[in-house]
Formats: C-alpha cells, sequence, structure tokens
C-alpha cells in the first residue's frame, strides 16, 4: 500500500508525463481494438459462410440401385445433413434436357447412362474448418467418384480470409510490441528522474523489490487508464457504427462488415494494464546497474 | 564484526589493484581509524565492507555476511547493519531533512507513527530539530555533514562507517562530529572511520594505516 501511495504521488508530480504517455498508450490500444475488429470481421464472415450447402457426390455406375439406397440413408443420419436426394441417371438426363433446348439436343443420340447415378446432399450452414473435415469424411464414402462442392468458390473464400487473418495478427502483435515498447520506455524515462532517489533507497538497505514496487504501481495505473480511455472512445464509437456499416453496406452489399463489437470495450480495458505491466516489467531490468 | 582475509580489489577496466593482500579485524564496539594519503585505497575499503564492490581475491565477511556471495536480493540486509556516511553525505535535494533521515526507516517498511518520534529524537541529538523542514541543499557543510550522520545512525546500525567525516569542516564542527561518533561507540557500535586528517586521532583508538594499497601499520 505504501508503494501504491507513492506511485499515486510520484504520478501526481509529474501529471503532464502520465497524461501524455497514458494517451499515446491509448492510440495504440485503439489500434489493437481496430486490429481486433478486423480479424473479428474475418472470423464471423468464415464462420456463417453460406456460399455452400449443397454437395454432389457422383457415384460409381456398377454400383447396385440398392446398395445406392443404403448410403443415402446412411448420409442422412449425418449430423451435417440436412437432406439427401438420390439421383438416378434417368432423373438427371431429365432434369438436365428439361434446363434449355440447347441442352436437350446435345443429349439426343447419347445413352441414358451418360450420367452416373449422384447423391445430392443439403448440408446445414457450418463453420469453413468444420466444412473441411466433413468434405474429408464424405470423401471416403464407398462408390465415391467425384466429389462436387464449388471447389472454386470454397477455396478462394478460403485464401482472402487466411490472407486477412495473418494481415490483422502481424498487426496485432507488432502493436502490442508498440504498447509494451511505449510502456518499457515511460518507466525508463521515470527511473531517469528518480535516479537519485534510488540510488539513496539502495544504499540506505531498500531490497530490489521495495525499490521497483511503486514503478510497477505506475506501469499499470498508467495501462489501465489507457484501457479507460480507448475503450470509452470505442464505447462512443458503437454509437455511430450503424450508419457506417449501413453506407458499406450499399457498397459491399455482399459482404457484411461490421464496425463495431460488444467485446472490444473490455478487451481494450483489460489489454492496457496486460500489456502495460509487461513493458513495465521490461523497463525495470535494469534499475540496479 | 569486520573480517577481512588476505583481501586484494581491482576496480573494473583500472590495472593497478586498488587494495592489496589486507587482512584486518574488528570486533563487536571497537573504534578504529583508518589513515593513509589520498589514493590509498580507504574510500576503496569502505565500499568493500558496505558491499558496494566485491573482492577480486580473498574473503570480506561483515555481520555474518559473506560479502563474495551477496546478491542484490541480499545485499540489502547486510546494509540494514551499516550506517554509512559518505564523503559526498549522498542527501536527496528538494526533500526535507526530516525526509531525508527517515528514508532508512521507510525502506524498512516501518509505520510512520513508529518512524516520526524516532528521526525527531535522532535530529535532536545531532543538534538540528530546528532544520527538521528545511532542505539539505540549503545548509551549511557542517550541517549536512550532521544529516548524514543521523541518517546513518536512526537504524541503529551494528556498524557506522564514515569517510573523511570531517573533510571540509572547521575544527569546531570537526569536533562535534567526533563527540556524535563517541557516542555511538559507547553505545557498541562497531567504527570505522576514514580519513586523512591526522589531527583527529586522539591516541587510544586502534589505527590501521593504508598505503598504495597494503596495510603498513595496525
Ligand atoms: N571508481 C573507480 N574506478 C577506478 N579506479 C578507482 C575508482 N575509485 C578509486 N579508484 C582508484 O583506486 C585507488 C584508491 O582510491 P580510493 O579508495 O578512493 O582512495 P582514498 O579514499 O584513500 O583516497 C586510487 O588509485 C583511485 O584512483
Ligand atoms: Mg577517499
Amino acid at each position: 500500500m505504501r508503494a501504491l501511495k507513492r506511485a499515486l504521488l510520484n504520478i501526481s508530480y509529474n501529471r503532464q508525463v502520465f497524461f501524455l504517455n497514458g494517451l499515446i498508450l491509448a492510440a495504440a490500444l485503439m489500434l489493437l481494438g481496430f486490429a481486433a475488429l478486423a480479424l473479428f470481421n474475418v472470423h464471423f464472415l468464415t464462420a456463417s459462410w453460406e456460399e455452400v450447402n449443397n454437395v454432389v457426390l457422383y457415384l460409381d455406375n456398377t454400383l447396385e440401385e440398392g446398395e445406392q439406397k443404403k448410403l443415402a440413408a446412411l448420409l442422412k443420419n449425418w449430423p451435417e445433413v440436412a437432406e439427401v436426394r438420390l439421383v438416378n441417371p434417368e432423373t438427371a438426363i431429365k432434369e438436365f434436357t428439361q434446363l434449355s433446348a440447347e441442352a436437350k439436343e446435345l443429349m439426343s443420340g447419347l445413352p441414358a447412362t451418360i450420367f452416373p447415378p449422384a447423391l445430392d446432399l443439403t448440408i446445414h450452414n457450418m463453420a469453413q474448418d468444420d466444412f473441411k473435415s466433413f468434405i474429408l469424411k464424405l470423401g471416403s464414402t464407398p462408390g465415391l467418384i467425384y466429389l462436387d462442392y464449388g471447389q472454386n468458390i470454397y477455396e478462394e473464400v478460403g485464401k482472402i480470409s487466411g490472407f486477412l487473418r495473418v494481415v490483422a495478427l502481424v498487426a496485432a502483435l507488432i502493436i502490442m510490441l508498440l504498447i509494451m515498447v511505449i510502456a518499457a520506455f515511460t518507466i525508463k524515462v521515470a527511473l531517469y528522474q528518480r535516479r537519485r532517489e534510488i540510488e539513496v533507497e539502495w544504499l540506505v538497505g531498500a531490497t530490489p523489490a521495495f525499490i521497483k514496487m511503486p514503478f510497477l504501481w505506475e506501469g499499470g495505473i498508467m495501462g489501465l487508464f489507457s484501457g479507460l480511455v480507448a475503450a470509452a472512445v470505442f464505447a462512443a464509437f458503437s454509437l455511430v457504427a450503424p450508419i457506417g456499416e449501413e453506407i458499406l453496406a450499399t457498397f459491399l452489399p455482399a459482404i457484411p462488415i461490421k464496425l463495431f463489437d460488444a467485446r472490444l470495450c473490455p478487451l481494450l480495458l483489460l489489454a492496457g494494464p496486460f500489456l502495460a505491466l509487461p513493458g513495465t516489467f521490461w523497463g525495470l531490468r535494469r534499475v540496479l546497474k | 564484526m569486520i573480517d577481512l582475509f588476505h583481501v586484494s580489489f581491482k576496480y573494473p577496466g583500472s590495472r593497478e589493484e586498488a587494495l592489496r593482500d589486507l587482512t584486518l579485524h574488528l570486533e563487536k564496539g571497537e573504534l578504529a581509524f583508518l589513515t593513509g594519503p589520498s589514493g590509498a585505497g580507504k574510500s576503496s575499503l569502505l565500499r568493500l565492507i558496505f558491499g558496494a564492490e566485491k573482492p577480486s581475491r580473498g574473503q570480506v565477511v561483515i555481520a555474518g555476511h559473506n560479502v563474495s556471495r551477496l546478491t542484490n536480493e541480499s545485499l540489502p540486509y547486510l546494509r540494514r547493519n551499516i550506517g554509512m556516511v559518505f564523503q559526498d553525505f549522498k542527501l536527496l535535494p528538494g526533500r526535507t531533512v526530516f525526509d531525508n533521515v527517515a528514508i532508512v526507516l521507510e525502506v524498512l517498511g516501518k509505520s510512520r507513527s513508529y518512524i516520526r518520534p524516532k528521526v525527531l529524537n535522532m535530529l535532536k541529538e545531532v543538534g538540528l530539530t530546528h532544520k527538521a523542514e528545511s532542505l539539505p541543499e540549503t545548509l551549511s557543510g557542517g550541517e549536512q555533514q550532521r544529516v548524514a550522520m543521523a541518517r546513518a545512525l536512526v537504524g541503529d546500525p551494528q556498524i557506522l562507517l564514515c569517510d573523511e567525516p570531517t573533510g571540509n569542516l572547521d575544527k569546531r564542527q570537526a569536533g562535534e562530529i567526533m563527540a556524535l561518533i563517541k557516542k555511538a561507540s559507547i553505545r557498541g557500535t562497531t567504527i570505522l572511520i576514514a580519513t586523512h586528517d591526522p589531527t583527529l586521532l586522539s591516541g587510544n583508538e586502534r589505527l590501521f594505516r593504508l598505503e598504495e594499497g597494503r596495510l603498513v601499520a595496525d
């Protein structure tokens, strides 16, 4: 408690420096907030990804009708599968020729078994990773010759979201490092300002912990202050976010982008002290040299 | 209380040894003077006893602490047994005389109600009660020396080390400081005083003489 009291005293002696550094940290935290927002959006995009809800399994011609039905019944029981439709070659031809006149012309004279029997699955929405393992599981179906699930779109979206995630993560890491460096630097300045006091304390028998404790409090309090400022700014931002989202939606109707997430406020509030404290530790490591 | 066995010491980066093969013992309650010309190694010897430096060779054992084995974590517990009066006082400017003395007890985590009477009593002993709220930079050399003395003694240390305690003082002020030292000695404090001023010696204390890092007389 004495250390906390000393920390508060020191903060009040150096109010301007404290507020300035706290605001710099808050600005860095806000950048971190935007990186987190980007991550939330990527996650949201891939989690609620509705592009693929239909998978077609083309089966071996030699598979007997009874076995096809058995397979359809089996797949129907999978939790991912909403509906299974068995499409035999005749139905496939019929459906194809009904598409257009050109299709009908194209089909004339070809054998009735030009299309293999197929199972048309309607599947529930699922996250990208779950979808990936679902596809793998389907791949080992007996009698399967080809699996059609819109591979191209699937892989494109996967690539883009993966790239965005890496960019946002790297940005977040750099900003976190930056916050720690700023905190360390702030503490180094404070150590320099109070070097005589530290020297005398050390000479009269203060332990390293006694000497460092007020500085740790100071770093923690500054982190908390910056976290509060950043969280408050984001909370204020949440009031205008819906307007921005509406504007964005007119440009990019296919991709819903969220400009605010309620998790941001507590996240930033905690990130302040949790990043400032390790930085402070780092700044304090050579105090007694 | 203070035991040095065949101690040699060299400052890092310097070629000459500041102390050479030095053996010295002080019993509890002894009062001793360390003399010798400037540069002989008196301050260096006090720094070793204080744990500010470690011997290059030999053993330094102070109040049961082997200085060579001290870490940053254990060194403070040696220093709490030692009151040191530095040649340059090392008082904190901008802090009152009271605060400068009280820092010793604050570092020990003592309560405000314990610290206040203790510090005021100490200031009374060195004759600075009226200066308790003054800043050290407004005091004369002799007064600053007495503040340093009060800070060294306020924790009731087993050992008192003084580096040139009368260095810049006139005869009357030097006499006052010596009276304080004698008083501490009577209470059983082990005391070692580094000085190049031979007029301080009254003849009946132990006397060590250093020359070029060697102990030439005991
Ligand atoms: N910090 C230091 N670094 C290197 N050499 C030093 C340092 N302090 C003192 N010395 C050297 O050590 C020797 C002893 O110095 P010192 O102990 O201060 O002597 P005294 O106190 O008797 O005047 C001198 O030669 C001095 O130059
Ligand atoms: Mg000296």
